[in-house]
């Protein structure tokens, strides 16, 4: 009955917004692209410019808003490209497509002071942070390798448990609260070489942007953040090749038009070759393994008539670990295929129908040397989806509604081992689950001053057959669950069913030019857990569906900002506050069995967990020296009970400050210095009171227990980077117009051995000693050199 | 077979990365001293030990202090019949006329300052080893938990079928002329999960060959078996002393006890651990028949 008070009202509401049509209206809509190469410019605006009516473009470039009958001046302005002023007369509803230019070397001072970036102020948006690769590729990166994933970790409200894990940590969220998108298609592991790099080859990369909070309603899945990367679409005009030889791995991405104007395509390419350099090792074990990674990224679209295109976008990867020589290691991958199609009903209807499938995989495999005994087990997550979304301009409103179908075919995997011929197989059975969603939103001027986003998203989660459902009897808190029984359930039978409703909210309050007020509301669901009882999650983790025994992850979070930008715009400042709760996380009991265990629902322990930060951003936009200063303080923490004497205690993850400071200057036209500082936090640890002396072994005891409660020491490194772009040469073939960049890069310049982690053990030589042992990811200055080309 | 051992391999590759792991000084907390239990009971003797201490501060390093004049007995749970242990030696409670059978379990008794303490504990069935394998490393080489093999030497293969039906679990050590050939935190165990049934595979021989056998060397492998709860007590503690695998390890928390207080309306903790096992032992000369 609630949930049906929340729809009328939301209904209601739109009626009123209805109700204010104007008298005599014309709707002016087109696309927004890029003068030289025909991409399409996300978050560009175009306004009135003497009623500073106006609209963003969407992630397609695509603006609409209604303008009374008569003379008008548009204005279409975007970051770091020249403002363009179309004069024009308003007697039916209007097609207007603008191509802007990018900013010459000699107009661009004049360009940024006369284009203003006032998005961080007058955008609904808050807790968002946008990246453009041309800001990416500013920062001083891990071996000179610019990387998507690095660069989200230097923004407020994002923590790591350390260098080289896996994934990020949003608001106190978990690293499979993340929903990472590449092209629409999500992506289950985002790391190359455990967490070095990101699958986004940035050479394909064309728009970055972190939602921590304020989730639109169309997007859902996942409790903690969005994070939307969307890949160019190829170069509309002409050939174009870019590329890159580094220290780790070469690039190469070719991107041209079918047909000028209408139709073009991206490819992207790495691989790593650090296995190269391992065969040159005098270490037997060295030598006989193998490290790499490689991915192609690829993208086409096509304009089939004036209303349609049609995108495809694909991405393929894998790493492969090796040892041993032969078949024996292990190896994961991720494949993404998206397909979409934009259509323009009339100047104020917009979809977007996105079709997608993506596959993550890994495979670990032994063998000894004649073959007569091996172990291989093969996993794999894969989903199927559809989803409608239709945007509707109408007056001050943005209507967006659609739904979205996931069918999820878990696939943990089973083990197949072979002892002397003979053989055992064990493992999960493979498990699925449908989620669907539907949603409604609206994004209202209210007034010049105050701005509404409200919607509501309904979702739906069936775990389906074939399939068992277990029964465990609760016993201690912390320890194993007994198995008391099990049901079998038929192909395709509903075997459990979850129903959320998601109220998401924004308002913006603009107190002046210069400043607004925003703050936000949202509640989240998520189906899928990742299992995982590591420090870091490992590539070999497993994803769980929602079934009996696993409740859905929940999350509210309230946000609440101040936006101020500075001197005409060159500054934008922001500070912001959350409080954020999470209902039904995931512990292990200790020693708990997670992989091809059939009852491993048995060794979970379901808790709760809230996060809290205040946040503050300054970011400088335009002159020669240019980047951003970011700082969190925040605490992220769980209760579950059983483990620490049942009383809160921070996550790994948990960091009481994080500052970045990343800065970029140009000294002539040609080259460029950039620095990047962090500071943050200990993460939190467990250290041993006293030692049980056992068989002769020393083994570490807290006396009191306590989970987290000590911090290893803090962390700080220092970045530099020197950039020098060599001279364009032009001529009249495409290979004649070519331009070379020398990046040259030093990571942890202060050689600090920052710890990853602190163990103890006893002493090799001496046994009766013990000592505590600091793990860090990087003991040295890593310098590297990386020479990039484009054509 | 756990899928770290997979990880902790992979991990000189991030040589590549320069990690490094070097001491470093930590203050740790002091806390209150608490019982410490060492017990196992064996299927195949009739002589038993307890040891009982107190623990002591992580960094210390002086002998962990005996606890005396502890009254401590073993009960068989099938007959009730109960076996009192004496202190031989301060700590060390003994005793010469309780040989555990397979199928029963055992009941720890210790009544100390006032304090009852009780573990429970399961004599499980064996499977027998049928062979020890002895191969001759002419030119040495090779790897193996005790470093490159010297020339000569010969590398131990144990040949043991595992008793059919999940559910058994079992840690292996060995014995050199009567010496232990194994370091104590070399931690062999194993579960039927991957290998119910089958010829035990290599990840079993492998580890016993931390010494190098010669020629004339008496050899004794044995195979204990275990309950699954002291499969978890050892898996515990191998994590928790070689918890080094950088960014997999695991999040570092106490090992389990399976000492309770039973003294009502008393809140003190105990540490340790009170196992039982069956025993199939097989001995070896290297060089002669079997």
């Amino acid at each position: 009955m609630k949930q049906f008070l929340l729809l009328a009202l939301l209904l209601a509401s739109f009626s009123v917004s209805f109700a204010q049509t104007a008298t005599q209206r014309f709707t002016i809509s087109g696309y927004v692209r890029d003068a030289k190469n025909g991409e399409a410019l996300i978050g560009a605006t175009v306004s009135d410019q003497d009623t500073k009516v106006g609209a963003a473009t969407n992630v397609y470039g695509f603006y609409s808003f209604s303008l009374p009958a008569g003379e008008h001046t548009i204005k279409a302005g975007f970051l770091g490209y020249e403002t363009k002023v179309i004069k024009l007369n308003l007697t039916a509803n209007q097609k207007q497509n603008i191509e802007l230019s990018e900013a010459s070397a000699e107009t661009k001072e004049v360009v940024i002071t006369a284009e203003k970036p006032e998005a961080n102020v007058k955008a609904m948006e808050m807790s968002v942070n946008k990246l453009d690769i041309k800001s990416i590729n500013k920062i001083p990166a891990f071996l000179g390798e610019v990387d998507v994933i690095r660069a989200i970790q230097l923004l407020p409200g994002v923590s790591t448990v350390g260098e080289g894990s896996s994934g990020f940590n949003v608001r106190g969220g978990s690293v499979d609260q993340n929903l990472v998108l590449l092209d629409e298609a999500p992506v289950y592991n985002s790391s190359h070489l455990f967490g070095f790099f990101s699958v986004f080859n940035p050479d394909a990369v064309k728009d970055v942007k972190l939602v921590k909070g304020g989730i639109p309603a169309q997007y859902g899945g996942r409790l903690s953040s969005l994070l939307d990367v969307r890949l160019k679409e190829g170069n509309m005009k002409r050939l174009a090749i870019n590329g890159g030889v580094g220290t780790v791995f070469s690039r190469l991405a070719i991107e041209a038009p079918f047909k000028k104007d209408k139709g073009s395509f991206i490819v992207a390419v790495r691989r790593s070759y650090g296995d190269v350099f391992l065969k040159l090792s005098s270490d037997q074990a060295l030598k006989e393994s193998t490290l790499y990674f490689y991915d192609l990224t690829a993208k086409a679209n096509y304009e089939i008539g004036k209303n349609d295109r049609i995108y495809v976008s694909g991405y393929l990867g894998r790493d492969v670990f090796g040892f041993g020589g032969g078949a024996n290691g292990f190896n994961w991958g991720n494949n993404t295929a998206t397909v979409r199609w934009n259509h323009v009903f009339s100047d104020k209807l917009f979809l977007n129908a996105t079709a997608f499938y993506s596959n993550y995989d890994y495979q670990i495999k032994f063998e000894n040397d004649d073959a007569t005994s091996s172990f291989n087990w093969k996993a794999n997550v894969i989903n199927y989806s559809v989803k409608p979304e239709f945007s509707y301009y109408l007056n001050d409103n943005t209507i967006t509604f659609g739904g979205q179908s996931i069918l999820y075919q878990f696939e943990p995997g089973t083990a197949t081992s072979i002892s002397e011929g003979e053989k055992n197989v064990v493992g999960q059975p493979n498990k699925y689950g449908i989620e669907n969603a539907l949603y409604l939103a609206n994004e209202q001027k209210v007034n010049t001053r105050l701005s509404l986003q409200y919607g509501l998203r309904f979702s739906n989660w069936q775990y389906v057959g074939s399939g068992t459902e277990y029964f465990f009897n609760d016993t201690i808190s912390g320890a194993r669950k007994t198995l008391i029984g099990s049901k079998e359930y038929g192909s395709g039978d509903i075997i459990r069913t979850f129903n959320n409703l998601e109220p998401r909210f924004s308002a913006k309050y603009e107190l002046n030019e210069n400043s607004s007020i925003k703050a936000s509301y949202n509640r989240t669901a998520q189906y899928i857990h990742l299992i995982s009882n590591s420090v870091a999650s490992t590539p070999l983790d497993i994803y769980a569906p929602s079934s009996n025994n696993i409740k859905p992850q929940l999350a509210d979070q309230v946000a609440i900002g101040y936006f101020r930008n500075f001197a005409n715009n060159t500054f934008e400042a922001s500070i912001e506050g959350y409080y954020k709760t999470l209902q039904n996380q995931l512990e292990y009991v200790s020693n708990a069995d997670l992989l091809l265990n059939r009852q491993f629902e048995g060794d979970l322990i379901k808790g709760k967990g809230r996060a809290y930060g205040l946040e503050f951003f300054v970011k400088k936009n335009s002159g020669k020296l240019t980047g951003f200063i970011s700082y969190t303080l925040s605490r992220s923490e769980r209760l579950f009970e059983g483990l620490n004497k049942n009383d809160w205690y921070p996550t790994r993850f948990d960091k009481t400050h994080i500052m970045n400071i990343t800065a970029n200057y140009d000294i002539t036209d040609r080259w460029s210095l950039g620095a990047n500082f962090t500071y943050q936090t200990g993460t939190p640890g467990t250290f041993p009171t006293n030692r049980i002396v056992y068989q002769g072994i020393i083994i570490p005891h807290t006396y009191s227990n306590a989970r987290n409660s000590v911090r290893i020491p803090d962390y700080h490194r220092l970045d530099f980077s020197a950039t020098r772009e060599g001279k364009v040469h032009t001529g009249e073939k495409w290979y004649q117009n070519w331009q070379g960049t020398w990046v040259f890069s030093v990571y942890n310049a202060y050689n600090r051995r920052n710890a990853f982690s602190i163990y103890f053990q006893q002493k090799e030589n001496s046994r009766v000693e013990t000592e505590a042992i600091r793990f860090a990811v990087f003991g040295s200055i890593i310098p590297a050199v990386t020479y990039n080309f484009k054509f | 077979m756990k899928f770290k051992i997979l990880l902790i391999f992979a991990l000189p590759l991030l040589v590549f990365f320069s990690s490094c792991e070097d001491p470093i000084v930590v203050g740790l907390d002091s806390a209150t001293p608490e019982l410490s239990v060492d017990g196992w009971i064996y299927s195949d003797t009739s002589y038993q030990e307890i040891k009982l201490t107190k623990t002591t501060e992580y960094f210390d390093t002086t002998r962990q202090p005996v606890v005396i004049g502890a009254q401590v007995s073993v009960t068989d749970l099938t007959d009730s019949t109960i076996y009192p242990y004496t202190e031989t030696r301060p700590g060390l409670y003994t005793t010469n006329s309780f040989k555990p059978l397979i199928g029963r379990s055992y009941q720890l008794n210790i009544i100390q300052e006032g304090i009852t303490w009780r573990a429970k504990t399961d004599v499980k069935r064996v499977p027998t080893i049928d062979s020890l394998n002895f191969e001759l490393n002419e030119e040495g080489g090779g790897g193996g938990p005790g470093g490159p093999r010297e020339k000569d030497t010969y590398f131990l293969t144990l040949f043991a079928r595992e008793t059919p039906g999940q559910g058994d679990y079992y840690k292996f050590d060995a014995t050199l002329n009567g010496r232990p050939a194994l370091s104590p935190d070399n931690i062999n165990i194993i579960d039927d999960k991957f290998a119910d049934g089958l010829v035990f595979i290599p990840p079993v021989n492998f580890p016993l060959n931390e010494e190098e056998y010669r020629l004339n060397d008496t050899v004794e492998v044995r195979i204990l078996s275990i309950n699954a709860d002291a499969y978890a007590f050892w898996t515990e503690v191998n994590t928790q002393i070689n918890n080094t695998s950088g960014l997999f390890a695991q999040i570092p928390t106490n090992v389990r006890t399976n000492i309770r207080n039973v003294t009502p309306g008393n809140g003190a903790t105990a540490v340790g651990y009170f196992g039982g096992s069956g025993v199939s032992k097989k001995r070896r000369i290297v060089g002669q028949p079997q």
